[in-house]
């Protein structure tokens, strides 16, 4: 009980020392984000047009009732104008109020018709990334390099007052590159949606939809999921690193490198030794999984079953790999197979098995898992 | 006794006791059961907003788990929608408009009866779903109101109860909308032909026959997300041929009229209460019964606004771009029509016009968002976030719910024969008025700052806006005690009300209901009255 | 009051509408069924 207390005190505590100090007050908006690409920086005119119509819509509502209000008020016994509506006014205003209306919608929507055309524009890329969301972390897979970067929620503890902000695996484009995005979704609806390089669009599973974008500017851009997909739909942030072409290719050779490295040590069928796979596991485990179920293997019931001496985690290993390999449907749980590689299932499900005193003894190799798929 | 002297009471006294009630077939009496509802409802889906607020008041999580969070989103908006607003007008419905046309009853008076009778039923399998999970029912409900596939699919049992309550809830708005028109169009007195009926009967006249059409899409959607979930199918499973998209047409193609089932009986309370308190006649009577058919023909063909993001074709996005756009055609009239009835008027400030005079202003606004949302480029980016929440908040509470609080303020004395207190009624609007814009108009800048919207927690660059709008939603919310309070200082007593307390009330009307003493008869026109 | 109360013309005119509306209400129905037949034949 105490402790459900402290929690609301610290919180309090936490965002009036940020504004006291002013870190957070610097990006402190009313505003879309300063737009950096051709796409959003034409979407940004677009809003200032038509809030500037607003604006003026509004003042002249405002003048209006105002003026009437003072005016034409029975405590100044103003006579009410009982013919007012037979006039020609009254007899013409149907039709030249819609005709005005009429201008400004047709004025908004061809501007807005073009804005769209350009969104939709089909140029050849020079880079396509495809972006799939996953409950809760997004997949990029550079589809020219065949790299794949999986990039979650950076943890409170590293990521400071810019929590929900950073993540553990930014995406890294090229500037002035024309980029075209391929978006779709494993399991439910999900929307990458970073406001200064790129408007939105749902990833559904699937489907596949596309937009594009040339950042002009260097620099690190921040984004949220934008379609409510359930539990940790609040934290799935977006984080966009574009860096220069230089720069850029010689980060996409290092992780092609990495990316061999790694299938190679998949391949080369080696065994590895329960210590090695429950280090490895660890790591993977606190980055898939514990979202869910938990660093320590609690769980959240009802909806994400504790781990910690379950049937499956301590029973059956082929049962154990079905689950996590091919999902269970019905259930909030993933199918994995699609998402890791052999090394890092076998390492996971090692770990799943012997960490929280289940103790089961059982080293989960990489052919296991190839076999079980 | 004698056998008249028993007829004479059967007819003329309400019957005593809970029976009066359970089985009544008059009008007034499940107008005013709707009411208390709806009032009910009110204080529920507020409730859920106020812990909504607390929560955001902080970054982090305090009070509520994240799917506990959007279950509280996901009923909020049900319950405010389908509780508070439908009932509280299909309550002012109930009264008024056999007293507005001149009948003794509704046209279906037993029909009356069942409908309501299933609100509550409805409601109490919308709360079993909220219970549910906490007793080993699977996983909350936390796709929002519009409970998208596949996350619906996902959730657990209070999803079936909630697809339930949807399809009870689409029975007892299609039985009401039925009786309504039948009512509309049979009932009338001699000579009250259709271009002489008051504002609001046009506008539920309209609203009736949009429920009618929209409600079976829903109950559709609903029932093919039940058999997918339970039964084998794969509607909306693309693994299963499905299309989890084909779902959110069918959402929308009930969810976006829905809107004017919401807003349109509010424009016939604005209808009377405008030109009433102005003292001169409705300025463009004519225009805004077809500004009213327009925007119900206009509001059926233009659902995929709600879905810019899904990726449709460019032909059918600029389709439903202009369709959107024109909307504002009709809105725009209706508004200009209400502005020029006050215009050389000779108006008085009692707490229904100054709601009127402020719903002419903010619901003016919200048209502007909504004129800035339809354009799809800018869509792109506002889309899921507070900026839509700020929108359609400015949208339905002073369109909606603002327009219902005019209409109790204005027909409570004929209602209860009683006077409300006026200072009373004036704090209320200044009170809430000022609690909402304090809660909405900073959620316009969140969203824009690139705040999504059903997010349990947020990063601190936020905070300033959560924080200026939850103390809003706090001041906005205990406005409502007042609300109540002032309600039942009238029912209880208070100055007598005359049969017409307005002044300008029958100006340009028929106005039938204010010959009619007040609280009227049991039984309201015995002889049907003529209309000249 | 109920409908025993009304006379009988009305009362059958009352009928007459009510079952159209609500033969409106399945005509709705049908359009999202053939909505949804022909999405998912696409």
């Amino acid at each position: 009980m105490l402790n459900r207390l402290r929690k609301p005190c610290i919180a309090f505590a936490v965002p009036s020392l940020l504004l006291a100090s002013g870190t957070a007050f610097a990006e402190y908006k009313f505003n879309l984000p300063e737009p950096v690409s051709p796409v959003t920086k034409e979407v940004f005119d677009l809003h200032m047009l038509t809030a500037t119509v607003a604006l003026i819509i509004m003042v002249l509502v405002t003048l209006v009732i105002t003026y009437s209000i003072f005016k034409f008020r029975k405590s100044k016994d103003y006579q009410a104008d009982q013919e007012f509506h037979n006039g020609w006014f009254g007899t013409w205003s149907w039709l030249f109020v819609p005709a005005i209306v009429l201008g400004i919608d047709l004025t908004i929507a061809g501007s807005a018709s073009s804005t769209f055309d350009l969104i939709e524009d089909k140029t050849p890329a020079d880079l396509t990334v495809k972006v799939t969301g996953s409950q809760w972390k997004w997949t990029y897979e550079y589809m020219e390099d065949d790299v794949k970067i999986v990039s979650s929620l950076l943890p409170k503890e590293e990521a400071g007052d810019r929590y929900l902000r950073m993540v553990d695996n930014p995406l890294y484009l090229p500037t002035d590159r024309r980029v075209r995005f391929l978006h779709t979704a494993t399991d439910v609806l999900h929307a990458w949606w970073v406001p200064a390089i790129a408007v939105k669009k749902d990833s559904i599973p699937g489907y596949i939809n596309e937009t594009w974008t040339i950042i002009e500017k260097e620099g690190n851009y921040h984004g949220q999921c934008a379609e409510n997909c359930g539990t940790g739909h609040a934290f799935m942030p977006i984080q966009v690193n574009a860096i220069s072409g230089d720069k850029f290719d010689k980060w996409m050779s290092e992780q092609k490198a990495i990316t061999l490295a790694k299938a190679a040590e998949a391949a080369s069928g080696k065994v590895l030794t329960l210590d090695e796979l429950m280090a490895k596991g660890e790591e993977l485990y606190n980055k898939n999984c514990s979202a869910c179920h938990k660093a320590d293997g609690s769980g959240l019931p009802p909806v994400f079953p504790p781990l910690k001496g379950s049937v499956i985690a301590i029973g059956d290993i082929s049962e154990h790999l079905d689950v996590v390999i091919n999902g269970s449907s019905g259930t909030a749980m993933a199918a994995w197979g699609k998402q890791l590689d052999d090394l890092e299932l076998a390492a996971i499900i090692t770990y799943e098995r012997n960490a929280w005193d289940n103790n089961t003894g059982d080293a989960v190799q990489p052919s296991d898992v190839k076999a079980a798929r | 006794m004698s056998t008249t002297a028993t007829h004479d009471d059967h007819h003329h006294a309400p019957p005593s006791g809970f029976g009066r009630w359970l089985f009544s077939t008059n009008h007034k009496d499940i107008g005013t059961m709707y009411l208390i509802f709806s009032l009910v409802m009110l204080f529920l889906g507020g409730g859920m907003a106020m812990l909504i607020r607390a929560e955001l008041y902080f970054p982090g999580l305090q009070f509520l788990e994240p799917d506990l969070f959007n279950n509280m989103v996901t009923t909020h908006a049900l319950i405010m929608v389908f509780g508070v607003v439908m009932p509280a007008a299909a309550g002012m419905a109930n009264w008024m408009i056999p007293l507005q046309i001149g009948a003794p009853d509704m046209a279906l008076p037993r029909l009356n009866n069942l409908s309501f009778w299933l609100l509550p039923a409805a409601a109490t399998l919308l709360i079993l779903s909220i219970i549910v999970p906490f007793f080993g029912g699977g996983a909350p409900v936390n796709t929002g109101w519009t409970l998208y596939p596949p996350l619906s699919v996902q959730a657990g049992m209070g999803m079936d109860l909630l697809i339930f309550t949807l399809h009870v809830l689409g029975i007892s708005s299609i039985l009401a909308a039925i009786n309504i028109v039948t009512t509309i169009l049979n009932m009338r007195a001699p000579g009250l032909t259709m271009m002489k009926l008051p504002l609001f009967v046009w506008a539920w006249l309209f609203t009736a026959i949009l429920l009618i059409m929209i409600m079976p899409a829903l109950a559709g959607g609903v029932t093919m997300l039940l058999f997918d979930r339970h039964f084998g199918t794969s509607f909306f499973d693309a693994a299963g041929g499905g299309d989890p998209v084909l779902f959110q047409h069918l959402f929308w193609f009930f969810g976006h009229p829905e809107v004017y089932v919401l807003l349109l009986p509010s424009i016939g309370v604005l209808g009377i209460i405008v030109p009433t308190f102005a003292r001169k006649p409705l300025f463009g009577y004519k225009s805004l019964v077809w500004g009213m058919g327009v925007l119900l023909l206009l509001g059926m063909v233009v659902w995929a606004h709600h879905q810019y993001t899904i990726g449709m074709s460019v032909a059918a996005t600029n389709y439903f771009m202009i369709g959107t756009i024109l909307i504002s055609i009709p809105v725009g009239l209706m508004l200009f029509n209400f502005m020029f009835t006050m215009w050389r008027g000779a108006m008085t400030f009692e707490t229904p016009m100054l709601f009127a005079i402020a719903i002419i202003m903010m619901f003016s606004f919200a048209g502007t968002t909504g004129v800035m949302l339809a354009v799809v480029p800018a869509d792109l980016q506002y889309h899921d976030t507070y900026f839509v929440v700020a929108h359609f908040h400015y949208a339905l509470i002073p369109g909606a719910l603002f327009g219902l609080y005019a209409g109790v303020f204005f027909w409570l004395p004929k209602w209860t024969g009683h006077m409300y207190n006026e200072t009373l009624g004036k704090i209320f609007f200044w009170w809430t008025t000022i609690g909402f814009n304090l809660t909405f108009f900073p959620q316009h800048f969140s969203g824009l700052a690139g705040m999504p919207r059903r997010i349990v927690d947020y990063s601190v660059q936020f905070v300033e806006f959560n924080q200026i709008s939850s103390i809003g939603a706090f001041i906005f919310g205990l406005s409502h005690l007042l609300f109540v309070y002032i309600i039942i200082q009238t029912v209880r007593g208070g100055p007598k009300a005359g049969d017409m307390p307005w002044e300008g009330a029958q100006i340009g009307t028929p106005g039938l209901e204010w010959t009619l003493s007040s609280p009227p008869p049991f039984h309201s026109f015995e002889t049907p009255p003529t209309v000249k | 009051m109920n409908d025993n109360q009304q006379d009988a013309a009305l009362k059958k005119a009352n009928r007459n509408v009510a079952l159209l509306l609500a033969g409106l209400a399945l005509a709705s129905l049908c359009l999202a069924a053939y909505g949804v037949s022909k999405t998912l034949a696409a």
